[in-house]
């Protein structure tokens, strides 16, 4: 009988669709003035309902909405640990009860979250114990994440059975701050032991380095993109200097990390939310997005863009996405991955689709 | 000796062992004569020999110095009609024309672990392709990525040529080169440089119906591979058998490194080429 360690960071991913980046800090206060939702006890739900091995595990779980809930909810055996002394959960939550779990001997933690979660979860327990991320948050730019909450059961799953390697993956730092200024600010913060199954744990994001043949790559891709543009379409244009560089084809001047919208060669939105978005798409018939995956870990949407919303994806359909990516970018993973915590939309968005990768030249990719 | 003398191009999929002695001799007399350009009568022998086999008519076959040059010129000819579609990965130097056409291109990527080809995409994609090319075994996965029916299907449904390189088939064995005489837009090419163990020798050859071949009439003389390289060649036609010993134990050894690696707990992919 394994003993797993559950943790929930309950406003991690708020600030994801309302365009906030993250919800370090208080900025999750923020968030729900501008009417976001709690997101990650369905992501715990989804992670707990499809583990197999159910019946060969016991769970030590944080109390209320840090776990005991979502435990309750999905019908597994569990234990609850530690106590809240306030309504509203803070980082220092997290690791005290991560700290109790790893006193108790689990045998691995797994935390719903994001990037500062993991973070959290490092600060107390190190490399003692085996650690996995459910992912939802709102960037999860580092490698401590399973590509999905069922992934993350498939690799309990594997865990259970023995079938399986632990490594040691990257816990990132991203400022948050620096991020909403549209600023890319990584910085390596220490490892956690991640039990791995190929496939199932996501990469980290890896840098793009600005250099002469990106450049040229880049300018390649913009002219593609450009000729084939069509008028009358309100252009979404997605977060990363590749949609920058397209941006720049046609004279606008694009916020590096945010959602900017484009019509006949105007921006008429910028840094926009789900809530932007939705108001522009009732008011235009034809709608296209443009996005570039996340280097290293090939998610192109669900990994710090979900102000791409379900619903937004819904309305604007699978085949009015334009991905486009460096050849580099696109050499250095073997597959495209969503992870929207939306099933139908990520099952509209898997199979197949054509990345742009140079003037003239596509690449059809597996979206898994 | 020099590092670069020792370092061993595992890279390159060559054979590991010289050819016999009576191919290395052909070739000598190949040099001896060098100061001559190569006969007509020399490439009608080797044609010949080839035709046996393949198992295919002396008409449909063109040789080239080395199947690179066969499969260059095939992109350059061909994409001047539209698009055209690769694999990613795929033998390298494909890549490296293809991203130097002026024309649409498409790479279809074939992922781990089973690196298979979404065949039906294929085939829709194909449809307003002015050329595909396919290397089955496929360079680097090793995977054999054709069945007859799927070539049937790609055939029929494609507007433009279907190029098969089959430069690793004596290692699987497996050819659609007999389908040629039903599909007009079907080209095969295979090379001497693998299992015949002539890499450095470089002779190719391509089969393909008469229509198809009547692109390259140009460029035949300027194909050519020399003297050496065919007379070696046409010894190493005359007895085979050395290469089914080479091939098995190429794949031999092929099966006993992949146990080995798997057993030091490497994820080993199967492979149906000799690398």
């Amino acid at each position: 009988m394994k003993k797993i360690g559950l943790i929930v960071n309950p406003v991690a991913g708020m600030g994801g669709s309302v365009g906030l980046k993250g919800t370090d800090g208080k900025m999750y206060q923020r968030a729900s003035e501008l009417g976001a939702m709690p997101v990650t006890q369905e992501r715990a739900g989804t992670f707990l309902s499809h583990i197999k091995h159910q019946d060969d595990l016991t769970f030590l779980v944080a109390p209320g909405k840090m776990g005991e809930d979502v435990a309750q909810e999905a019908g597994v055996s569990f234990t609850i640990i530690s106590s809240l002394t306030s309504e509203v959960t803070s980082a220092d939550d997290t690791k005290r009860i991560a700290r109790e779990m790893v006193n108790q001997d689990v045998d691995l933690v797994v935390f719903v979250g994001g990037d500062g979660t993991a973070r959290d979860i490092y600060d107390a327990i190190e490399l003692k114990k085996p650690a996995l991320g459910v992912p939802s948050g709102v960037k999860m730019f580092g490698s401590v994440f399973a590509v999905n909450a069922m992934a993350a059961a498939e690799i309990v799953d594997a865990f259970v059975e023995g079938q399986i390697r632990i490594v040691e993956r990257d816990v990132l730092d991203i400022s948050e701050d620096a991020y909403r200024k549209g600023k890319l600010d990584i910085k390596l913060y220490g490892y956690l032991k991640v039990p791995e199954v190929v496939g199932l744990v996501q990469s980290g994001k890896e840098p793009t380095y600005p250099s002469g043949s990106s450049e040229e790559n880049h300018a390649a891709i913009a002219r593609y993109v450009i000729e084939n543009m069509d008028g009358d379409v309100l252009y979404l244009l997605g977060a990363g200097t590749t949609v920058g560089a397209v941006a720049e084809g046609f004279g606008v001047k694009k916020t590096l990390l945010g959602v900017d919208a484009v019509y006949n060669g105007k921006l008429v939105g910028e840094n926009l939310n789900e809530k932007g978005i939705l108001e522009l798409l009732s008011n235009y018939a034809r709608v296209k997005i443009i996005v570039s995956p996340v280097g290293g870990n090939a998610f192109f949407f669900g990994r710090g863009n979900q102000e791409f919303s379900p619903a937004v994806l819904w309305s604007v359909g699978k085949d009015n996405i334009i991905v486009i990516a460096t050849r580099d970018k696109i050499n250095s993973v073997w597959c495209l991955r969503v992870d929207t915590k939306d099933i139908a939309i990520d099952n509209m968005l898997k199979g197949y689709i054509k990345v742009v990768t140079h003037d003239n030249e596509e690449v059809l990719m597996p979206v898994n | 000796m020099s590092i670069a003398d020792r370092v061993i191009e595992l890279n390159r999929n060559e054979l590991s062992y010289p050819p016999p002695v009576n191919i290395l001799e052909a070739a000598r007399e190949g040099v001896t004569g060098a100061h001559q350009y190569l006969k007509v009568t020399d490439l009608q022998e080797i044609k010949r020999k080839l035709a046996a086999y393949t198992r295919v008519a002396e008409p449909s076959i063109l040789i080239g110095s080395g199947v690179e040059i066969l499969i260059a010129q095939a992109l350059q000819l061909f994409s001047r009609k539209g698009k055209v579609i690769i694999l990613d990965p795929t033998f390298f130097m494909i890549t490296q024309i293809a991203e130097s056409l002026e024309t649409r291109v498409l790479k279809i990527r074939l992922t781990e672990p089973a690196f298979s080809l979404p065949f039906d995409l294929l085939v829709e994609e194909a449809r307003d392709s002015a050329l595909v090319v396919i290397d089955s075994p496929n360079n680097p996965t090793g995977k054999l990525l054709l069945e007859r029916r799927l070539v049937s299907d790609l055939c029929q449904n494609s507007a433009g040529i279907l190029l098969i390189d089959e430069s690793y088939y004596e290692f699987c064995r497996f050819s659609v080169i007999d389908m040629v005489k039903d599909y007009p837009n079907l080209v095969v090419t295979r090379t001497m440089s693998k299992a015949f163990g002539l890499a450095g020798l470089k002779l190719g050859y391509m089969v393909a119906s008469e229509s198809v071949l009547r692109n390259f009439a140009s460029v035949e003389l300027a194909l050519r591979p020399t003297r050496p390289s065919v007379y070696a060649a046409s010894a190493a036609l005359k007895d085979t058998s050395y290469v089914d010993k080479m091939v098995t134990l190429v794949t031999e050894e092929r099966e006993r490194v992949s146990r080995e690696a798997s057993d030091i707990g490497a994820t080993v992919y199967p492979s149906s080429a000799n690398f």
